[in-house]
């Protein structure tokens, strides 16, 4: 059975000019044990698309129609409090900025233990062995005495693995991490994501990796979803994404990744910037920005469509994809 | 910590020094020879003058007069007082010294938990209905001045539903006014602070991550968003203490309460500076141990605030 499954979700938000659709008609799935990378630029929907999963979209959020199903579960008619008895055991998340994504004023064990009581997970004193466990596990050298630090006693390496350890304190079955080494050094970001990739295994659980870094997801993940303007563009199984995307966006953006091997005089670059969420153009909301746009491409919305096996593009010239090379 | 404490009340030592000076040349420096007032119809009996004179030390150089409103601040007398002859000051203020303490401190436990509440409760509801009837009450109560409150209050409770007693002191029915009209202002000050900065906290990051994990939406808010506000409230709860003080004044005057807000007022209009001065240096010392403890409380408040490494 599918871990996660999205089908057809589409996420409004209230603003002072009305409603703004910021997600539309997204469909993906996660099967339990493997890497799915979400891919995008910044305002793509991505985080979004998370917190749609988590029930985080807060007052001014709305699903206006599509599924969510977590193990079979509908999670688009739960109560919040139905969701917030999800949020832990079943599906956990990591995010962006560990510097900040710590409460400031209660030490970092009490954090994770907290992660456990809440849900009645165990009793209070096992927690804060596990949480020490926990700790351990994630990498923090001396975790019976680092547990009583207060997040601004640690680095941010070190904070965001208390995060990892918040989150898969009661045993997610799902762990969604949004950017969870953009803020990190470098050196540190390679630790994180083989930290992450160790407990899936160790856990069992499906990852949803949201990145704007394509190589991290040619490395790690199993399936790939590129996002754009709110919608899903190109989605793919394996590698096919990468050695025959189908998509001129995704192309561009493999094509935008630096490389150590090739001296190249100038990074390849995505001409403009994607437009902000209720000023997408008519028709293919890419269309503006790609070489490959004929008159079609502004006149209506292209559908996902097979461009292989498991592998779907959303763009009518996707037969052609070849002449971009000649045009960019 | 304690080394903090220690340097803190060694540095409060400073300040209530110079407020001894302030007030003991404060009295000297007022235009007007109190022997002469209290001599009024006996005006011209020299020995009289010169026996005043002697009883109040006010024959003596400055400095040494100085020296014995030290030693009188000391032993705890604070001198003798002008208006009633024979008296020392501590007996004219002793009884004020418990009352209005008392009111000042009673108000802010009230005030403060009710601040709290209010503000936290419109900051929940931001742009609702009930969010902005709180909004409009609390401009009203910062708004309205506590002597117009509290012939307000008179008037309905008191004298309309005969319901509480108008004026007085010694029963706790006659509490109940006063402490009214010295909770509204600062309560309101507090709601309005907290709701401010619980708005700007719970939308930071730390709040998603408690939701994230599933904590319940109670203690998200009660625990993780106004824990992380209480920094910036306590220092204005510090300030708001100054106004409780102050408050006192009106509020001891229009309920007639012999707290030390009205035996000022009246020393003040008696001319007995001796009294009115002890009151201020009393204040001064009640209002920066206030801060003290304000100060002391970030430290198991905040943990980024280290106070051993400010020291060093």
């Amino acid at each position: 059975m599918k871990l996660l499954d999205i089908s057809g979700l589409s996420v409004s938000f209230n603003t002072l000019r009305g409603p703004v659709e910021v997600l539309q008609d997204v469909s993906f799935d996660v099967m339990p044990g493997e890497v799915v990378g979400v891919v995008g630029e910044s305002g793509s929907g991505k985080s979004v698309t998370s917190l749609a999963i988590m029930g985080l979209l807060g007052h001014s959020g709305k699903i206006t129609s599509g599924n969510i199903a977590l193990s079979g579960t509908e999670l688009t008619t739960l109560s919040e409090e139905e969701l917030r008895a999800l949020r832990g055991p079943e599906m956990a998340m990591i995010f962006q900025e560990p510097g900040t994504s710590l409460n400031p004023v209660q030490r970092v064990g009490d954090q994770i233990v907290e992660a456990m009581t809440e849900h009645a997970f165990c009793p209070p004193a096992e927690a804060r062995r596990r949480a020490v466990e926990l700790m351990d596990r994630v990498g923090i050298p001396a975790p019976d005495l680092r547990a009583r630090d207060y997040p601004h006693q640690l680095s941010g390496g070190m904070k965001q693995r208390i995060m990892i350890a918040i989150a898969l304190a009661c045993r997610p079955k799902l762990l969604i991490a949004d950017e969870p080494t953009t803020a990190l050094d470098v050196t540190i970001q390679a630790q994180i994501l083989n930290l992450i990739l160790d407990l899936k295994d160790e856990f069992g659980m499906g990852v949803m990796l949201i990145t704007h870094d394509m190589g991290v997801v040619a490395q790690i993940a199993d399936r790939v979803v590129v996002m754009y303007g709110g919608q899903v563009v190109e989605r793919s199984e394996g590698d096919a994404l990468f050695t025959r995307s189908a998509h001129p966006y995704s192309r561009l953006l493999l094509r935008s990744i630096p490389s150590a091997s090739q001296r190249q005089d100038d990074l390849p670059i995505i001409k403009g910037t994607m437009p902000a969420a209720g000023r997408f153009p008519d028709g293919c909301r890419f269309h503006e920005r790609c070489p490959m746009a004929m008159a079609a491409c502004a006149l209506s919305v292209p559908p996902l469509n097979e461009a292989g096996p498991a592998h779907f593009a959303r763009c009518f010239r996707t037969e052609a994809i070849d002449e971009l090379e000649a045009l960019a | 910590m304690l080394h903090y404490a220690t340097r803190r009340l060694l540095g409060l030592t400073l300040v209530w020094a110079v407020a001894l000076i302030v007030t003991f040349f404060a009295v000297r420096a007022v235009p007007g020879d109190p022997i002469m007032v209290m001599l009024s119809d006996h005006a011209g009996d020299a020995a009289l003058e010169a026996r005043l004179r002697a009883d109040y030390g006010l024959d003596r150089p400055l400095p040494v007069q100085f020296l014995a409103y030290i030693g009188d601040v000391l032993n705890g007398t604070f001198g003798l007082s002008y208006r009633y002859v024979g008296s020392t000051v501590i007996d004219v203020i002793r009884d004020g010294m418990t009352i209005t303490p008392l009111l000042a401190l009673s108000a802010l436990f009230i005030a403060v938990p009710l601040g709290l509440f209010f503000g936290v409760f419109a900051a929940v509801r931001a742009g609702s209905w009930a969010d902005t009837g709180i909004i409009l009450l609390l401009v009203t109560f910062i708004s309205i001045p506590s002597f117009a409150l509290a012939a307000l209050l008179v008037w309905m409770l008191s004298l309309k539903l005969a319901l509480l007693p108008v004026a007085g002191w010694g029963s706790p029915a006659q509490l109940v006014l006063p402490v009214t009209v010295l909770v509204v202002g600062p309560m309101a000050v507090i709601a309005r602070l907290t709701r401010t900065y619980m708005l700007e906290v719970l939308d930071r990051d730390f709040v998603r991550t408690a939701r994230a994990k599933g904590v319940r939406e109670n203690r998200v808010i009660w625990r993780h968003a106004l824990g992380n506000t209480m920094v910036p409230i306590v220092t204005s709860i510090g300030l708001i203490f100054g106004g409780l003080l102050s408050g006192a004044f009106v509020v001891e005057t229009v309920f007639n309460i012999p707290g030390l807000g009205r035996i000022a007022i009246d020393s003040v209009l008696a001319r007995d500076y001796p009294v009115t001065m002890s009151i201020v240096l009393l204040f001064t010392v009640f209002y920066s141990l206030i801060n003290l403890c304000v100060d002391l409380i970030y430290a198991w408040l905040d943990p980024r605030i280290r106070f051993d490494e400010a020291a060093a």
